[in-house]
This record gives structure tokens, C-alpha cells and sequence, in this order.
């Protein structure tokens, strides 16, 4: 928006302003998006996260008194900070969602490598196949992991019929079936923007690297890895970012004391009903992912100015 | 003359005497097919030490293919490829004493300039001074050592096919191929180009293999070209050879302008075949070449063999001469080109050098004149 205004005249030629003119109607369009549907809620939630609980409606102390004096505090960040629970909960969350991160990775990239390379006519029903889960409901592929997982389910019910083991492996609620689930749910969101960058990537590039000298895996390492480093890192992003506040399959898959803070958020929220702590938390969470992607935003950004 | 004498009297012209020297590159009876289709059926080729040689074609004739299995990128389904003796038909690229300039240049574009050039060497363990002394050698060969630290896509494209071509030679290849290496500069950027790989031919002594469709480069460059259509090589020879001597209609009109007249010959005397021209009272007259008697065939004149002067311009002893009418004029600086629509319906192209023709511009448009050249000038094709 500064740049905007900055770098070229406020009006055009035909005199009207930038911002009402058809250039100016559509670059604000997201802007407007994420005003309303960001912005707005971000602040009332961290208004909410201000005040003290109350039992009223709604349930939480006015930000200002009666004779208009400034009543709110940071008393409810001060309570995440001090209370164990909810760090370990943080920490937790943070540690669950790298592992799967790493685990989408592990699984994605030779999935999206192998999209990228194949016929086109391959690629897309490779594709097709990525995206198929996405037409039926997170809910319902979610249950149908817990069948499948479950004592009596799939799984065992192969391993037991085939005489592979005696009694059945324990896999729901516990943190196997955790990682199962998000990695499951999230794999796309990594391989998509995989594919993109392979699929993008000059494999004569490749070839002059095997041409120079390079066995297949060394040209693979030197060549085709630093330069998938963007998908890489927008493919982490869109797992890691969401699967930090993942609150349904923790809760449908994990361990009953798999502390995450989706699950605490959720507690707090509804059966505490403390509205208050329930925001301060999603602030605090906000912070913690918002904050490095910016600080790495900005550090990439300074580095393409520099080359 | 001792025999050494003889050899070293061929020795920039290997390919006159095949016994006396090894080629580099042997290849024999390769064929390449993609889904069924043959892009390469049965090429031969012998190259020798320190050819530029051309393989050149149109889009789609298998020279690319060609390169590309020389490099090891792609496998021929059949016949062997030899480089300096060695058997590398079935080596993977990175197993073969060749390098290959990428048309797309194939620069890596996280790597700095010294740091592309310096990869090939670091892969054959060499590091330190010696990795350093190589790479710099390579920089100030191709005029780079200001670019050492850039990343390629700071650079202009002459600056990266550079680059590239450093790359390539950085390893002393004993073969080093390259597609289309100046097909992305623009015309004056190229002319450099040009003289510059030539040079570098000739200070380094590398066997270079270079894959063009622009014939004029492949005139500039090469010491022999081999003329390539649907995967089969048409013919092999040095730059005036394909041009003054031509085996077919198609390399005659693949390299440069040229002028064709089917008939059918009807006599041959003393070298020189007596053509009926299809259409054309008078016969025409043209060396023979290996057309017989009897056959269908092609009288092929170029352009700048054929005179043009105002009607009975031409001298009385001139067997082969047209009549027509200028329907097209070029002034290009140099030459000024006529395209003649000769009274049976033929369209001749005439160039005449504007030393002779600058200040009086004694033809125009639609003006009646004469066309004439003699049969020295003219080879007959045999029809194919």
C-alpha cells in the first residue's frame, strides 16, 4: 500500500485515485479479505485475551470501567508463562508438528518427484490421486483411519489372520496413530508445492551435473535438492503451521494425555469456559508461528535484493 | 616424399586419407527410436582430432538425438559409439571423456560463475591450488575472470553461453559437444561467438561436435558438416564441398539459395549433360556429376552463378540462356538479388555484387531481360 503511493502518482492520468480506479479495485480485494476475515477477528480475540474471566454473557470483563478508566491486563500471559502445563503443551505441540513435518517430507518429496517426472498423462491421475482425499470429509477419513488402526481393526485383523502375531499391536491412542493421522491428512499440502517446484525444475540441469561427473544420487543432492529448497520450505510451512493447533485428530487418534495446545485451547474454551485464557493461548500460538515465518520472510527477501 | 611427409601433408584434412589416421569419435550403424519411431536409423560417422564438426539438419532430423547419445544422456538401440578408441556405448555420461555445452546453457543458478565452472573438476577430486589455477585458466579463456562471483542470472546472455562453454572445456574433454551453442545470442553477439569457439578450438585443441540448423554457422565453423534429414546423415563434407557439390536436391536447397530445373537428360558428352527441361524448347546444358543418360534429373544453379543483363546482354557462345521477366528485387547492401519469372514459368534467382552495379541501377521491376550461366557453373542432381 505505501509502495503504492510511493512509487507512483495517486492519480492517473484520468484523475481518479489509485485505489478506485480497476487496477486499485482488484489489488484490494485480498486486502479487504484479510482485514475482515483476519484483522477483525485477530483483534477481537486479542481484546478477549485482555480482559478477566466473568460468569455473564458475554463472559468476560469489560475492557474499560464504568467512568472510562483502562481496565485491561496481561494477567492471562503472564498465567501461560508461569503454568508448566501450558509450556509443555507449546513445546509439545511444536515437537508433534515437526515430526510430522519431517515425515510428509520423507514420504512427499519422492512422491512429487516421481509426479513431476512421469508422462503427463501419468502426472495427472498421479495428481488426481493426491487430491482425491480431499473430496470426501476430513471427519470421515479421520474415523476411517481409526478403524482401520483399531484393536479389532484392519491392520490386526490382517496381522492376526495371517499368524503374524498373537494378540493385537495397540496402535489407536497412542502417538504412532497421532503421526499417522496428521501426516496422513497433511501429505498433499507437502507434495503439491513439491510437485510445483520439480515439475518447474530444468532437468537439463541434471543432466549437465551427470554430464560434469555426478552419479544420479550426487546430482540429485548438488542439483535437484538446493534447488527444490522453495518447495521445500512452502510445502513445511503448510503442514507444520496447521498441524501445531490440530485439535481433531490429537483428540480422535492420540493418547487421552497427548497434551497439544489445540486440545488445551479446546478445554479451555468449552468446558473451563474461560474465554479469556482460551484467546490469550490462540495469541501466544499466533506469535509463535507468525513470528519466525516473518523474521525468515524478511531475511529471504533482503537476500534476493542483495543477488 | 617419406611418408611421414605425406601424413603431416594431410594431417588438417584426416579425413582424405582415413587409413593413416584413427578418428576420435567412431560411430557405427546407430539407431534410436522413441515410441516406435526412428529419430536416428543407421549413422556412420568418423570425426577426427581437432574437427569442428557440424551436424546439421532441420527440427525433428535426429541430430540432437544424435549429440545426446554421444554424451551419454540417451542409449542407441543399436550400433556402438567409440571415443578415442574406447568402447562408450553403454557408459553412463558421468563415465565418458566428454562434455556437452546445453543449448538451454544449463547453468546452475545457485552457483556462482567460478563455482559452475568449477564443478566438473571437483567431482574428478581435484581441489586446492590446482582446482583454482584450472578454474581461472577457464575464466580468462572466455573473458569471465570480472564475472567470477555472479550468479548466472546476472549475467547477459553472451556472458552465460560463456560461461557455459567454460564449463565444458574446464575438464579438457577429449570430445566436446554443443547444442546449438549460439542459437540464443543475437546476430552481432553471434559473429563474436563464432570466431571466439573457433579459436578456442584451436588454442585447446578439443574435438568439438556442434549441433546447429543455421547452415550459415555451420559454414563459419566447421571443418567438415555432416547434412542430416529423418535420421539418416545425406552428406558428409566440408563447407564449399556441400555447397559447390552437393549429392541431392535436398542438401542443394538445405544449404543457401538455389535455383532447380527438372528434366530429363538426354545426352552426356565430355563431362557435360545435355538436359531437357520440362516445359523448355532449348536444352540446358551442366556438369554431369554421377547422372546417367537416360535418368531423370535436376539442373542446380546458385544464384550468384548466374548472370543477368538486359536482352542480348548475353555473349553469342552462351549455351544456357533465359529469357524472362524481373518480378522481384532485393538491395542488400552488398548484393542486390533478382528473382526472374522466365517465359516458361520458371523462377530464377540471380545475385549480382553491387561493386559492379551501385551507382547505375540499369534493372527494375518488371524490366524484360536475359539470364545466363554456363554449364561449369550448373550441377545436375540426380533426382531423389
Amino acid at each position: 500500500m505505501a509502495e503504492a503511493s510511493t512509487s507512483r502518482p495517486v492519480t492517473d492520468a484520468a484523475g481518479k485515485s489509485f485505489w478506485f480506479s480497476g487496477k486499485g479495485l482488484v489489488a484490494g480485494i485480498p486486502y479487504l479479505w484479510l482485514f475482515v476475515f483476519f484483522l477483525v477477528p485477530f483483534a477481537i480475540v486479542f481484546r478477549i485475551s485482555l480482559s478477566e474471566p466473568l460468569i455473564a454473557q458475554p463472559p468476560y470483563s469489560p475492557l474499560f470501567g464504568a467512568d472510562g478508566s483502562y481496565q485491561g491486563s496481561f494477567f492471562n500471559y503472564q498465567l501461560l508463562f508461569e503454568d508448566a502445563l501450558f509450556r509443555a503443551a507449546y513445546l509439545n505441540s511444536l515437537w508433534v508438528a515437526g515430526i510430522s513435518t519431517l515425515v510428509t517430507l520423507l514420504i512427499g518429496y519422492p512422491m512429487a518427484y516421481v509426479i513431476a517426472r512421469a508422462r503427463p498423462l501419468v502426472r495427472n491421475l498421479l495428481l488426481m490421486a493426491v487430491m482425491l482425499p480431499f473430496w470426501s470429509s476430513f471427519l470421515l477419513r479421520v474415523y476411517a483411519l481409526k478403524t482401520i488402526m483399531a484393536d479389532t481393526g484392519l491392520v490386526n485383523g490382517l496381522l492376526l489372520n495371517f499368524g503374524l502375531i498373537d494378540a493385537p499391536i495397540r496402535m489407536l491412542q497412542t502417538d504412532f496413530a497421532l503421526y499417522v493421522g496428521i501426516s496422513y491428512t497433511y501429505l498433499p499440502f507437502m507434495i503439491l508445492p513439491l510437485y510445483a517446484t520439480l515439475e518447474r525444475l530444468d532437468w537439463s540441469l541434471v543432466e549437465a551435473a551427470e554430464d560434469l561427473g555426478c552419479r544420479s544420487w550426487k546430482a540429485f543432492l548438488l542439483v535437484t535438492l538446493p534447488l527444490s529448497v522453495p518447495g521445500i520450505i512452502a510445502g513445511a510451512m503448510l503442514v507444520f503451521i496447521p498441524a501445531t493447533g490440530e485439535f481433531v485428530i490429537p483428540n480422535m487418534l492420540g493418547a487421552s494425555d497427548t497434551l497439544m495446545i489445540g486440545r488445551m485451547l479446546w478445554d479451555t474454551f468449552f468446558s473451563e469456559r474461560d474465554w479469556t485464557l482460551a484467546s490469550s493461548l490462540a495469541v501466544v500460538l499466533l506469535l509463535l508461528l507468525v513470528l519466525p515465518i516473518m523474521l525468515f520472510q524478511i531475511a529471504e527477501s533482503r537476500r534476493e535484493e542483495r543477488v | 616424399m617419406s611418408d611421414q611427409a605425406i601424413i603431416d601433408a594431410y594431417s588438417d584434412r584426416p579425413w582424405e586419407a582415413p587409413g593413416r589416421h584413427e578418428p576420435v569419435v567412431r560411430l557405427r550403424g546407430i539407431v534410436k527410436r522413441f515410441g516406435g519411431i526412428e529419430a536416428v536409423s543407421g549413422v556412420d560417422l568418423d570425426i577426427y582430432r581437432g574437427e569442428i564438426f557440424c551436424l546439421l539438419g532441420g527440427s525433428g532430423c535426429g541430430k540432437t538425438t544424435l549429440l545426446r547419445m554421444l554424451a551419454g544422456l540417451e542409449l542407441p538401440d543399436a550400433g556402438s559409439i567409440e571415443i578415442d578408441g574406447q568402447d562408450v556405448t553403454a557408459l553412463p555420461p558421468y563415465e565418458r571423456p566428454v562434455n556437452m555445452m546445453f543449448q538451454s546453457y544449463a547453468l546452475f543458478p545457485h552457483m556462482s560463475v567460478a563455482a559452475n565452472v568449477a564443478f566438473g573438476l571437483k567431482r574428478d577430486g581435484i581441489r586446492g591450488a590446482e582446482l583454482e589455477s584450472r578454474v581461472a585458466q577457464a575464466l580468462a579463456q572466455l573473458e569471465l575472470i570480472d564475472f567470477a562471483n555472479r550468479r548466472p542470472h546476472q549475467l547477459s546472455g553472451g556472458q552465460r553461453q560463456r560461461v557455459a562453454l567454460a564449463r565444458a572445456i574446464v575438464k579438457r574433454p577429449k570430445l566436446l559437444l554443443l547444442d546449438e551453442p549460439l542459437g540464443a545470442l543475437d546476430k552481432r553477439l553471434r559473429e563474436n561467438a563464432q570466431y571466439q569457439l573457433m579459436k578456442l578450438a584451436d588454442d585447446t585443441g578439443i574435438t568439438m561436435i556442434v549441433v546447429t540448423h543455421d547452415q550459415e554457422e555451420a559454414m563459419v565453423l566447421s571443418t567438415r558438416s555432416a547434412v542430416m534429414d529423418k535420421g539418416q546423415v545425406r552428406q558428409i563434407g566440408t563447407p564449399s564441398e556441400l555447397y559447390e557439390r552437393p549429392g541431392s536436391r535436398f542438401v542443394a536447397a538445405f544449404l543457401g539459395n538455389i535455383t532447380l530445373f527438372d528434366g530429363s537428360v538426354a545426352a552426356i558428352r565430355d563431362g557435360i549433360a545435355e538436359l531437357s527441361v520440362d516445359g523448355l524448347d532449348a536444352p540446358l546444358f551442366a556438369a554431369a556429376g554421377s547422372v546417367l543418360a537416360g535418368s531423370r534429373g535436376a539442373l542446380a544453379v546458385r544464384p550468384e552463378k548466374v548472370r543477368i543483363g538486359r536482352e542480348g546482354e548475353a555473349p553469342e557462345s552462351q549455351v544456357n540462356r533465359l529469357g524472362g521477366i524481373v518480378e522481384g528485387l532485393a538491395y542488400l547492401g552488398d548484393i542486390t538479388s533478382y528473382r526472374v519469372r522466365t517465359d516458361h514459368g520458371a523462377l530464377v534467382e540471380v545475385t549480382r555484387a553491387n561493386s559492379e552495379n551501385a551507382a547505375k541501377r540499369d534493372l527494375d521491376w518488371d524490366d524484360r531481360v536475359e539470364v545466363w550461366f554456363s554449364p561449369e557453373n550448373a550441377l545436375l542432381l540426380g533426382a531423389d
